[in-house]
C-alpha cells in the first residue's frame, strides 16, 4: 500500500495515499477518528470545521487532505496543553459562550488564529475575525467575550 | 415511606418550606453550561462521531420533481458498484404512514408521510435510499439510479392552493385542517368600533440551521432496534418506529448523544424512519445524515405564512375587537402544521386586551419543502402580524405607539378572555425597561438630513410554557443518592445545547444544598430514563424544573426521615446542610449523606435511597418580551444596519442568567435573519428550493451583529420553580416586528413582508414617491 504522512497535532500519521483526494475533514474525523472537528456545511461557508493549517485557519471540509501533507495540522484536539486547558477554552466555559457546542471547535480555532497573531485584538477586530463561524444559539455576544477574555488572560 | 404519602408530606410541610431569595445559593447564579468542558475540547460525542463495527452509511433518493407518481425505479447500475450492499425503494420498503411530529400514543395528528413515498408531493420528497460502505459510494450509486414518474400539476402558494380546480395535492383536497378560537364578539365588536383596521402581513419559510445537520444511527440485533439520534422528541420517535416496522415499543431502543441543536427541527422524525428500516433490511448498523443542502431542502421550515390582522377601536383608542385570520404553508405533508395554527390561536388571546378576539387559522397543503416546528411555533408569525399592525394604527391616530401600546396591553392578573387570568403578566414592564434602554424617548435624535436614515422601532409579543391545556404534559426526575454521599439525576428531560439539564441540576442542587454539578446526569434514552413529552413549547424549566424541584423535595423529605430515625429525633428539628445533616438551628449532629446512605444499605436494608416524580403539568403562563431595535437603511442601497438592541424579557425569575442571556442573544440572531436576510426561496417553475447552501442562504455574522443590551423582569409565576418561566422560544419572537418597524420608521413606509430585503425596500421607496 503506498501511504503519505500527514502532522496533526504534532504527531505523523501513515495513511492510505488514496486519502490524498479526500477533504481534510474527512481524514481526520474518518480515518484519524478525531472527531472534535465538525461538519456543519460541507461547501466552505460555516466554520465548524475550522483547522490550523501551519497556523492559518482554513476549512476542512474543501481542502484536499493533498495539499496538507508536509504542514502542520492543528485540531482541537491539539489546543489544550497536556491536561490544562488553552486559556481560550477556559474564557469559553467560563463566559457561557457554549451552547450546543457544534461549533466551539471552529470557532475556538479561529479564535486561536487571531490571538496568535493580535494579541489584544479590540471587539470589533474580534468580530471580523470570527465572521466565518456561524453560531446560530449565542448570538456571537458571548462567544466575542470570551476571546476579548482569553486576551487578557494571555497577556497577563 | 410510601411515595403517596411522602407526597402528602411534601404538600403540607415541605412545598412552603425553603429558603427565600436572598439565601439561594445556586439559584440565580450563572452556570456554564453543564458539558461545557467536554465541548470545548472537541470531547462531546454527537451522533455522527460515534462509529460501529461494521457500520454502513446511507444515502436518501430524493424527488426530482414536484409533484407526480413514481413509475419505475431503476437500480441495476447501482447495484453493479462496488460498495454497494442494499437499495431500498417506495416499492419494497413498509408503507405504513405516520405523522413525523407525534408526540404521544394516540396524539391526534393526521398520518400522511411515509418511509419513501411513491406518490411525490415536493422535490425533495423521499423515493429510496442506498445502503453502501461509505457516503461517497452511495452517493455515486445515487447517481446511476434512474427514475420514472408520471408528472402532475404542481401548486406552490396557499391562495392558488386554496382555488377552485387546485392540483389535489392529497385526497380530500388542499385544505389540511382549520384552527378556530374566539373568545367573545369579534365580528359584531369591530362593526360597531369607531375606528376599524385591516392589513395583511407576509412572512417567509426559514430554516432552522441548527449546526448540526440532521443524523441518526440504528442498529438491529435480530430482536431490537436501537437508535442513536440528534432528537429533541424521543419517546415519540420510539411510537412512530414502533408502529410503522410493527416492533413492540420495548424493543425500540432510541438512545439521544449530545445534540448539536434544535431549534424544533428535531421534533420532527426525518432520518430516523430510514435509518431504522435500512439497519433492519441490511442487519447491520447504517449511520444517516443529511448534507446541508438536504437540511435545508427535505428536513422541515417555519411555517411561511399570511397573516391577517383585524382590529377595532373606539373613540379613546381602546381596542375593542381583534381577529386574526392565518393561512400557514403546510407544505407537502401535514406535519405539524395545525399544531402550530393551534399554539397561534391560544397566543392570539394573550397579547391585546380586548375580550373579543377570533383566531381562524388555515393549513394549506402545496408542493413545497415541509412546514414544521420551530422556535416560537407560530408566535413569530402573528406577533410580526399585530405590532406591525398596530404601528400603523398608531399613525393613523397620530400616536406614539409606546402609548398605543401601553394603553391597551394587559396588567398582571388581567382577566383571560375566555376565563380564568393571564397570570403575572409583565409586558408593560418589558416595555418600560426597554423604552429606558434604548431611549425611546428620544427617539427623534437621529440627524436623517442625508441619504442614511436612522430610527428605532419596538415590538411586544408573548409566547406560552408547556402545552397545558392542549393536552398531556410529562416529566420524571429520579433522584439516587448514593453511598459515599453523592446524587445521580436521572430523567428523560432531554437537552438539546441550551442548557436544560443545567437548569435540572441547580434545582435539585438547591433543594438538597449540593453543588449542582455533582450530580451525575442520566438523561435521555428510552430505555434507562422515564417518559418525557419532549424540548418544546417552551417547556423544560416550567415543567421539568418543576418536576426536579418537587423530586428533590421528595428526597430531602426522605433524608430527614431517615436522619430522624438514626438520631431519634423527629424530621422537623432537623434539616440539610451542604452534605450534612444539622439541627435546625444549625447545629451539626455529625450525621451526613453518606451516613445516610450507608444506613439505609446496610441497617435499614432498603437497598438505595431514592426518589421518583411524576409531574404532570396543569397549568401555562405566559412569557412575555419586548424588543428595541435602533436601525439605519441606506435609501440608495437599500442596505440595512443594526446598531443597537435591547431585549427585555419577562422571565419570572432566572435560574441561570447567564444561560438566560444565551438564550435572548441567540433569539435575536435568528429573529434579525427572519426580518432581514433568510427566507427558503422556490423556483416558481420547478418548486425547486433555489438557496439551499448557506452562501445564498445570509445567516447574521458575527461583524453583524448589534450591541444586545438585555434585562430580564423577575417577578415569579408560580407554579414555575422558583417562579422561573419560559425564554428559549419568546427570545426570538419579537425580534423581526421589532426591527422591521424601525425600518418603517426610519422610511415612512409600512412594509409588511419579511424579509425585508434590500430590493423591498428599494421598491418601497420607489412607489413612495
Amino acid at each position: 500500500m503506498e501511504t503519505i504522512n500527514i502532522n496533526v497535532n504534532e504527531r505523523e500519521y501513515e495513511i492510505d495515499a488514496a486519502y490524498e483526494k479526500e477533504t481534510l475533514l474527512f481524514v481526520l474525523r474518518e480515518v484519524l477518528n478525531l472527531t472534535g472537528t465538525k461538519k456543519g456545511c460541507g461547501t466552505n461557508d460555516c466554520g465548524a470545521c475550522k483547522v490550523l493549517v501551519d497556523g492559518k485557519p482554513v476549512n476542512s471540509c474543501v481542502l484536499m487532505t493533498k495539499k496538507a501533507v508536509g504542514k502542520k495540522v492543528i485540531t482541537i484536539e491539539g489546543i489544550a496543553n497536556d491536561k490544562e486547558l488553552h486559556p481560550i477554552q477556559e474564557s469559553f466555559i467560563e463566559k457561557g459562550a457554549v451552547q450546543c457546542g457544534f461549533c466551539s471547535p471552529g470557532m475556538i480555532i479561529s479564535a486561536k488564529a487571531l490571538l496568535d497573531n493580535n494579541s489584544k485584538p479590540t471587539r470589533e477586530e474580534v468580530r471580523e475575525a470570527l465572521k466565518g463561524n456561524i453560531c446560530r444559539c449565542t448570538g456571537y455576544v458571548k462567544i466575542v467575550d470570551a476571546v476579548l477574555d482569553a486576551s487578557k488572560k494571555m497577556n497577563a | 415511606m410510601s411515595e403517596t404519602k411522602v407526597a402528602e408530606r411534601l404538600d403540607i410541610s415541605v412545598a412552603t418550606e425553603g429558603t427565600t431569595e436572598e439565601e439561594y445559593k445556586y439559584i440565580g447564579k450563572d452556570f456554564p453550561i453543564r458539558d461545557a468542558y467536554a465541548k470545548v475540547q472537541g470531547k462531546a460525542i454527537y451522533t455522527s462521531d460515534i462509529k460501529m463495527n461494521n457500520m454502513l452509511y446511507g444515502k436518501i433518493i430524493f424527488s426530482t420533481i414536484a409533484h407526480g407518481i413514481v413509475k419505475s425505479i431503476d437500480t441495476s447500475e447501482a447495484e453493479k458498484l462496488d460498495g454497494v450492499v442494499a437499495i431500498s425503494t417506495c416499492f419494497d420498503a413498509p408503507d405504513k404512514e405516520f405523522n413525523s411530529g407525534l408526540r404521544f400514543v394516540n396524539h391526534k395528528m393526521k398520518p400522511d408521510e411515509r418511509i419513501f413515498n411513491q406518490h411525490v408531493r415536493y422535490v425533495g420528497d423521499r423515493i429510496g435510499a442506498v445502503v453502501a460502505s461509505s457516503e461517497k459510494i452511495a452517493e455515486k450509486a445515487i447517481k446511476l439510479i434512474k427514475v420514472e414518474y408520471d408528472e402532475l400539476p404542481h401548486v406552490f402558494e396557499v391562495k392558488e392552493a386554496l382555488e377552485e380546480g387546485a392540483p389535489e395535492i392529497h385526497e380530500g383536497g388542499n385544505l389540511l385542517g382549520e384552527v378556530i378560537s374566539k373568545a367573545g364578539d369579534s365580528e359584531a365588536a369591530i362593526a360597531g368600533a369607531a375606528h376599524v383596521f385591516e392589513g395583511e402581513y407576509r412572512v417567509p419559510a426559514v430554516h432552522h440551521y441548527a449546526m448540526e445537520p440532521h443524523s441518526t444511527l440504528a442498529d438491529w440485533d435480530g430482536d431490537k432496534l436501537t437508535l442513536w439520534t440528534s432528537t429533541q422528541n424521543l419517546f415519540a420517535f420510539r411510537i412512530i418506529l414502533s408502529d410503522i416496522l410493527n416492533l413492540p415499543i420495548n424493543k425500540v431502543r432510541i438512545i439521544k448523544p449530545t445534540v448539536g441543536g434544535g431549534f424544533g427541527g428535531k421534533v420532527e422524525a426525518v432520518t430516523e424512519p430510514v435509518a431504522a428500516h435500512l439497519a433492519m433490511l441490511v442487519g447491520r448498523p447504517v449511520r444517516v445524515e443529511l448534507s446541508r443542502k438536504e437540511c435545508f431542502i427535505s428536513s422541515r421550515t417555519r411555517h411561511e405564512a399570511i397573516v391577517n390582522v383585524r382590529t377595532g377601536f373606539d373613540e379613546n383608542k381602546k381596542m375593542v375587537g381583534l381577529e386574526y385570520h392565518v393561512l400557514g404553508k403546510a407544505g407537502a405533508y401535514a406535519s405539524a402544521t395545525l399544531n402550530v395554527l393551534g399554539g397561534m390561536s391560544a397566543k392570539a388571546m394573550i397579547l391585546y386586551k380586548t375580550p373579543n378576539i377570533t383566531f381562524h387559522g388555515k393549513g394549506v397543503y402545496t408542493n413545497t419543502p415541509i412546514g414544521g416546528a420551530m422556535r416560537g411555533y407560530g408566535s413569530p408569525q402573528i406577533m410580526t402580524g399585530v405590532e406591525l399592525h398596530m404601528d400603523e394604527v398608531a399613525k393613523e391616530f397620530g400616536m406614539d405607539p409606546m402609548e398605543l401600546k401601553m394603553l391597551n396591553l394587559p396588567d398582571p392578573f388581567d382577566a383571560h378572555p375566555k376565563g380564568g387570568t393571564l397570570g403575572n403578566a409583565r409586558i408593560k414592564d418589558c416595555l418600560e425597561r426597554g423604552a429606558e434602554l434604548i431611549d425611546w424617548e428620544n427617539k427623534d435624535r437621529f440627524d436623517n438630513s442625508g441619504t442614511v436614515k436612522r430610527a428605532l422601532g419596538f415590538a411586544a409579543a408573548v409566547h406560552g410554557n408547556g402545552v397545558y391545556p392542549k393536552h398531556i404534559d410529562y416529566t420524571v426526575i429520579k433522584l439516587t443518592l448514593h453511598e459515599d454521599g453523592s446524587f445521580t439525576l436521572n430523567t428523560g428531560n432531554q437537552e438539546i445545547g441550551e442548557g436544560n439539564t443545567t437548569m435540572l441540576m441547580q434545582v435539585a442542587g438547591e433543594v438538597l444544598g449540593v453543588e449542582p454539578m455533582s450530580f451525575n446526569l442520566v438523561e435521555s434514552d428510552t430505555e434507562l430514563t422515564s417518559f418525557d413529552l419532549g424540548t418544546f413549547s417552551s417547556r423544560c424549566t416550567w415543567v421539568s424544573g418543576r418536576s426536579a424541584k418537587l423530586a428533590a423535595e421528595m428526597m430531602r423529605v426522605q433524608m430527614l426521615e431517615k436522619a430522624a430515625q438514626k438520631l431519634e429525633k423527629d424530621p422537623s428539628e432537623l434539616k440539610l446542610l451542604a452534605g450534612e445533616i444539622a439541627l435546625t438551628d444549625g447545629t451539626k449532629t455529625g450525621l451526613t449523606y453518606k451516613d445516610i446512605a450507608i444506613y439505609v444499605q446496610q441497617e435499614l436494608l432498603e437497598g438505595e435511597l431514592f426518589v421518583t416524580k411524576t409531574y404532570y403539568s396543569e397549568a401555562n403562563a405566559g412569557s412575555y418580551g419586548a424588543h428595541f431595535a435602533d436601525v439605519s437603511v441606506d435609501t440608495e442601497t437599500g442596505e440595512v444596519a443594526v446598531h443597537n438592541f435591547a431585549a427585555v424579557h419577562d422571565v419570572g425569575k432566572a435560574i441561570n442568567p447567564l444561560a438566560t442571556e444565551g438564550q435572548i442573544e441567540g433569539g435575536v440572531q435568528m429573529g434579525l435573519g427572519y426580518a432581514l436576510t433568510e427566507d427558503i426561496l422556490i423556483d416558481p417553475e420547478t418548486g425547486m428550493v433555489t438557496n439551499a447552501v448557506t452562501k445564498k442562504y445570509p445567516i447574521f455574522r458575527s461583524n453583524q451583529m448589534p450591541d444586545i443590551m438585555i434585562d430580564f423582569v423577575e417577578e415569579g409565576e408560580e407554579p414555575g420553580p422558583y417562579g422561573a418561566k419560559s425564554i428559549g422560544e419568546i427570545a426570538t419572537v419579537p425580534t423581526g416586528a421589532a426591527v422591521v418597524s424601525a425600518i418603517n420608521n426610519a422610511l415612512g413606509t409600512d412594509l409588511r413582508r419579511l424579509p425585508v430585503t434590500k430590493e423591498r425596500i428599494l421598491a418601497a421607496l420607489a412607489a413612495k414617491q
